[in-house]
């Protein structure tokens, strides 16, 4: 073997042991929380990974789907309404109030428009658990506070920014030639939007709707702060319900946890192939 | 022809539409984001604190809530704690996004798995990402201690309860949990770079890092303004794992800002007091992110004159 050769050799070996390296670092916890999610014996202090633990069984799935929350009587499903009632609510509202907005940013010409952007992306890029000491009081006079709808739109109101900024840049790359010929062709401005516009712009929605449905999917402390009546409690709440002072139950939490991240796995898998090419983080300018 | 599509144009132009598209955004904007920051401005000028009986009513003391605030030693504290956490997260995490997205960016199989592997912590809420780490920081048994053993380490085990550690130990698990979720951005980024720059770059005989220093990494700044601004926010909203973690003790090691306001609306009952760190947090948010902005469309003008 000649030494050139040799040295692509160990710059492969080494690229090799570097990529695995941080496969490892990030993953591993993951693949622990799996482990224990299987393991029958719902330990409260594990010393060891066994990465298929002994006596593997689901055993921990089914008693968490049948009693999630400790010292509330609420069932599973409830929580995942809940959950997805807060969690699409917030994807919803921020696809629908982004996209206009964001198209109104992108084909209008109007005064202010450059400063009303600005302001939406720099200023009102706030995250609602900043502010949510004076939110406690605004909610509470709305009388949404101890509701799932108040949740909704907190989210929703910071993740707006972000919505417009994506999706604006992605109007931005559909050629206005294409809507001039659906008008020319005797489409109005409405329809003009909804079957020239939108469908061209589907990764950039995905990406939407992703980030806003894990938004509300995955927030806790606005929820644990705010929500009180054990019917309207959310998923991410029974989680920090189960940790334990002491002991926390290992296998439970860990087939909790899982079933909780399931939905977005999906999704991810589902607009995977949008997400990438959906994200176009436009200018401010233009 | 030409002339119609002109004329629907211009009377866009002087329309209410684009208003209208507007409104709905605006409304929740103004109702969510902007009035609550007002209310703090209003409320941070008064004394009203709800466990007290005397000062359940609120009265106007001016700028007092500041000055016991910046007077007060946990108060400078935090501070510090804030500014830590943010310039050691915020980078790290920044970085080590990048490095990811240089690794997934590859089509080879099974890499919808790896790219899923790496942000899989976001897609997990952070009250199970911090109890996970809670169980790896445990001294004597903690998986975390037994893997910097292999590395030699041999110092203090309790992260969580050692006031020299506890704030680092906050941070690693912030770091791990969103450095996956930047490297989507970065990802999205890197596949989106015009490919004859590169290869014109491998005829000139550009080596693999110079590539990254000269060409993808100017042509990724719109992005890396994103991400930063992103993960600056972030670093100062996301506490979920403080309170799993360390409820910001031992004696306020790991206390944050807002986590600081948190205990003092939620714990103290102080709303005048807990509205004036309202007001100083959205003020270091609002300082950076126009900084941020401003400083990037400079340097974008000066490379386009």
């Amino acid at each position: 073997m000649s030494k050139r050769k040799l040295i692509v050799r160990l710059k492969h070996l080494y690229l090799h042991a570097y990529v695995w390296f941080w496969i490892f670092v990030a993953i591993f916890p993951v693949l622990w929380i799996i482990s224990m999610s299987l393991d029958p014996r719902n330990i409260s202090k594990p010393t060891t990974l066994t990465l298929i633990p002994p006596g593997a069984s689901l055993a921990a799935y089914l008693r968490v789907l049948k009693h999630p929350y400790q010292g509330a009587n609420v069932s599973f499903v409830r929580l995942l309404w809940n959950s997805l009632l807060v969690a699409g609510g917030t994807a919803l509202l921020s696809v629908l109030f982004g996209a206009t907005a964001a198209y109104a940013f992108s084909r209008f010409k109007f005064p202010g428009r450059k400063a009303g952007m600005l302001s939406f992306l720099v200023v009102f890029m706030l995250p609602a658990s900043a502010t949510l000491a004076p939110l406690f009081v605004i909610l509470t006079f709305l009388h949404i506070r101890d509701s799932l709808w108040g949740l909704v739109f907190a989210y929703t109101s910071s993740s707006l920014p972000f919505a417009i900024w994506n999706l604006k840049g992605y109007f931005d790359t559909v050629p206005k030639e294409l809507e001039e010929a659906a008008l020319v062709d005797g489409c109005d401005r409405n329809s003009a939007f909804f079957r020239v516009i939108l469908p061209l712009s589907v990764p950039a929605i995905a990406v939407t709707v992703l980030f806003g449905f894990m938004n509300g999917w995955t927030e806790w402390m606005l929820a644990w702060t705010f929500l009180t009546k054990p019917k309207s409690f959310t998923l991410a709440m029974t989680l920090y319900n189960m940790v334990g002072q002491w002991n926390t139950p290992w296998s439970n939490f860990a087939a909790f946890s899982i079933l909780v991240s399931l939905p977005i796995i999906i999704i991810w898998f589902l607009l995977q192939k949008y997400i990438v090419s959906g994200l176009t983080l436009g200018g401010v300018k233009g | 022809m030409a002339k119609t599509v002109a004329n629907k144009h211009s009377d866009l132009k002087s329309s209410i539409i684009p208003w209208l598209l507007i409104l709905p955004t605006f409304i929740v904007v103004l109702m969510f984001t902007a009035w609550p920051t007002v209310l703090s401005i209003y409320q941070s000028f008064f004394r009203l604190k709800l466990n007290v009986p005397r000062f359940r009513v609120p009265t106007f003391i001016g700028l007092q809530n500041y000055v016991e605030l910046f007077k007060s030693p946990t108060f400078h504290q935090v501070l510090w704690n804030t500014i830590i956490y943010v310039a050691g997260v915020v980078p790290i995490s920044v970085i080590l996004a990048f490095l990811f997205a240089l690794l997934v960016n590859r089509a080879i199989k099974g890499i919808g798995f790896i790219r899923l592997g790496f942000f899989y912590p976001t897609i997990l809420p952070m009250v199970s990402a911090a109890t996970v780490w809670m169980y790896f920081f445990t001294p004597n048994y903690g998986l975390f201690n037994l893997f910097l053993q292999w590395f030699g380490y041999h110092g203090p085990q309790n992260w969580t309860g050692n006031p020299h550690l506890a704030l680092l130990a906050v941070m690693i698990v912030a770091i791990w949990k969103s450095a996956g979720y930047f490297m989507i951005f970065y990802l999205a980024g890197l596949q989106n770079l015009p490919t004859d720059v590169f290869e014109a770059a491998d005829i000139d005989g550009v080596n693999y890092l110079q590539r990254l220093r000269y060409i993808t990494f100017p042509l990724l700044r719109r992005t890396t303004l994103f991400v930063t601004t992103i993960a600056f926010i972030d670093g100062f909203q996301i506490i979920d794992h403080i309170f799993v973690l360390t409820q910001g003790g031992p004696s306020d090691a790991s206390n944050v800002l807002l986590y600081y306001l948190w205990e003092m609306r939620f714990n103290y009952q102080d709303v005048g007091k807990s509205a004036a760190l309202t007001v100083i947090l959205v003020a270091f948010i609002l300082i950076f992110t126009i900084g941020n902005f401003a400083l990037s469309e400079r340097k974008e003008d000066r490379r386009v004159a």
